[in-house]
């Protein structure tokens, strides 16, 4: 049993906070995959599992112990770093053996430990090769091999497949999920990229500015984003956000240039919270779009068409409201022309608009 | 005027460009190889007039008189000695060192970097009264260590500032993924820093060994017998009151220039690259 446990983190460079006041666990055996903007702390966090920084306070667990005084190379941690960090004056093999090379272990141990962890990831053909002799992906996988080869009770991955080109980097990414399962190994993964970290986690972190704004499955977190920030960062193209006001009698959601009638549940649990602004939210592929009028569509200027082959990304203009929809690629519309779109009223957000919380 | 092509003009000025790369090759050798023929020229034969461009007659009697009279190959070895252990000892200190100054955030990183290179930039000579007499309490006179720890002294600060500058381009990952794979700080420095670095340590040892090698003013003061003299500083006194043997003198010359020739030639491809090190980015 490895999980992996921050009490009330704090850690800040000068005047700096990188992270403010984190507490989380990261499950025993599960991947958890640690997202935000860049700048968002989620680095630091891992570092200080790592042992590389030193919370300014609070404290780190790996299993029951705590670990604020343990250094690095005391904790038995693995780390794939994004620059792949290899040893350019080592083989592959010494690469991938100098972790257990820290811990004298015996030379046919090592040299039986290498070769399986070689075999796993198909690289044994590399094993005599130098760092610099290597593709990008083979060097993403010697780099996963130093980090399982010593069967570590936790992995550390700093975006490790930001170095890849988008064709591999979507194969690594199963493979890591892969590997991950079958070594059933307690996992943190800090990304940027929010398709990565839904894709590859059991459980999803998103941090901004140093806090953590929400944890749960990625599905969760998706379908009900926490407040506004979670509900853009996650998903792309990212989801519309409309600010208004909510008129209480007639549960009506007003601005400038649109007039939507709430669902009556939604009508019930804004007029509960006594929310009076409120943040509307429609993701693109929420909304239906067509290029005739039909009951209950509302009339819209379409300002932008993007091709994304499978589909088209359309910018829908009322007002001085853009809205991104998702159509067929079949629909008949022209940049200029009109078309008529519903919101998915199952599938509706509801922010307050003062907290940005989430009401429904 | 004569009006030139393109190509013309280009051959002129690569002509030129020749001629006058010779000029500076020849300035900077004819000394050096006016010495070798002298050298070579037996005993008395310098003095001749005419001179003797090309020597009619090689005699190698001046390096026999140098080993058998002076017994040179014992200042030889007091200068490979003397050499060779304060490139050790240089190496030693100046990389660890080096390493704090270029990874550690400590507090008087930059003031420390600083002191060092004033001490590097001290005209040798306003310490030449202060080491004298530090030596000499020590009771290190004409010893190799005396003169071993003082060319540690001037070489250091060199060495801390190539090797600091060197060490600062290896990216901190390796080092964090190391501690990550169970090794502790010096264990790093040894598995990971020092082999990475050895274009850097040999071109700060081989300027440490020809400082050493070429040092004269400590050496001259410091030493005095056959004990711990060094080869350049014996070659000074050979002089005699009544009697200046040049060609013997050429011949200590010769014997002392091998030596920084062919460690030069042999290490040039890694002290060229250690010098560019810390000033190009890649």
């Amino acid at each position: 049993m490895v999980e992996v446990r921050l009490e009330k983190v704090t850690k800040t460079f000068g005047k700096v906070i990188a992270v403010d006041n984190a507490s989380l666990m990261f499950e025993d055996k599960k991947l958890t995959t640690v997202v935000g903007p860049s700048g968002c702390g989620k680095t630091t966090l891992l570092r200080m599992v790592a042992g590389l920084e030193m919370p300014t306070r609070g404290n780190v667990y790996i299993g029951d112990k705590l670990v604020n005084e343990v250094p690095p190379w005391d904790r038995n941690i693995a780390m794939v770093f994004q620059s792949y960090a290899l040893y350019p004056h080592m083989s592959v093999f010494g690469n991938i053996a100098f972790p257990l090379r820290a811990s004298k272990r015996p030379k046919e141990e090592i040299k039986k430990r290498v070769t399986d962890t070689a075999e796993l990831l198909g690289i044994p053909e590399l094993l005599d090769r130098k760092p610099r002799e290597l593709s990008g992906g083979q060097m993403q996988r010697v780099a996963l091999g130093r980090a399982i080869v010593r069967e570590p009770d936790v992995f550390l991955m700093d975006e490790p497949l930001s170095n890849l080109d988008a064709k591999l980097r979507v194969y690594m990414r199963a493979e890591i999920k892969k590997l991950q399962r079958v070594l059933g190994v307690t996992t943190i993964y800090v990304t940027h990229d929010q398709a990565e970290a839904m894709t590859i986690g059991n459980t999803l972190v998103v941090m901004k500015d140093g806090k953590i704004r929400c944890i749960g499955d990625p599905d969760t977190v998706y379908s009900k984003p926490k407040d506004t920030f979670v509900a853009t960062f996650i998903g792309s193209p990212a989801m519309n956000l409309l600010e208004g006001d909510f008129e209480r009698d007639k549960g009506l959601f007003l601005t400038e240039s649109l007039k939507h009638k709430l669902p009556s549940n939604v009508i019930k649990v804004t007029r509960e919270k006594g929310a009076s602004k409120l943040i509307l939210g429609i993701r693109p592929e929420d909304i239906v779009v067509a290029d005739f009028k039909a009951k209950g569509f509302v009339k819209t200027e379409v300002y932008m068409i993007e091709p994304l082959g499978r589909e088209l990304l359309l910018s829908l203009k009322i007002g001085q409201h853009i809205i991104k929809a998702i159509a067929p690629t079949d629909i008949k519309l022209e940049i200029g022309g009109v078309a008529w779109m519903k919101f998915d009223e199952t599938k509706l957000h509801v922010f307050d608009g003062k907290t940005d919380g989430r009401i429904v | 005027m004569v009006s030139l092509s393109y190509r013309q003009k280009r051959l002129l000025s690569q002509t030129i460009m020749y001629a006058v790369a010779a000029i500076i090759v020849i300035y900077c050798l004819f000394p050096i190889a006016w010495i070798f023929i002298t050298s070579i020229k037996p005993p008395g034969a310098e003095f001749h007039i005419p001179i003797e461009y090309i020597p009619s007659k090689v005699s190698l009697d001046n390096y026999i008189e140098i080993f058998v009279k002076h017994k040179f190959h014992y200042y030889l070895l007091n200068s490979l000695v003397v050499a060779s252990a304060t490139t050790i000892l240089v190496l030693a200190i100046g990389s660890l060192s080096a390493y704090a100054i270029a990874r550690l955030r400590f507090r008087f990183r930059i003031l420390s970097l600083l002191t060092i290179l004033v001490v590097g930039m001290m005209p040798s000579i306003v310490m030449i009264l202060p080491i004298f007499l530090i030596i000499r309490e020590l009771g290190l006179m004409n010893t190799w260590l005396g003169l071993i720890i003082t060319h540690t002294i001037f070489s250091l600060p060199i060495a801390v500032w190539l090797l600091a500058s060197y060490f600062a381009e290896l990216p901190f990952d390796l080092e964090d993924a190391a501690k990550i794979d169970g090794y502790t700080p010096f264990s790093i420095y040894r598995k990971i820093i020092m082999p990475l670095s050895v274009p850097g340590l040999f071109s700060a040892g081989i300027l440490a060994f020809i400082a050493s090698w070429g040092e004269f003013m400590f050496a001259l003061t410091l030493t005095h017998t056959i004990q711990a003299r060094t080869a350049l500083v014996l070659i000074t006194t050979l002089p005699g009151a009544y009697h200046l043997k040049w060609g013997m003198i050429n011949a200590g010359v010769i014997l002392t220039l091998i030596p920084i020739i062919v460690i030069v030639l042999v290490f040039q491809k890694w002290v060229m690259r250690g010098l560019t090190a810390g000033a190009v980015k890649y």
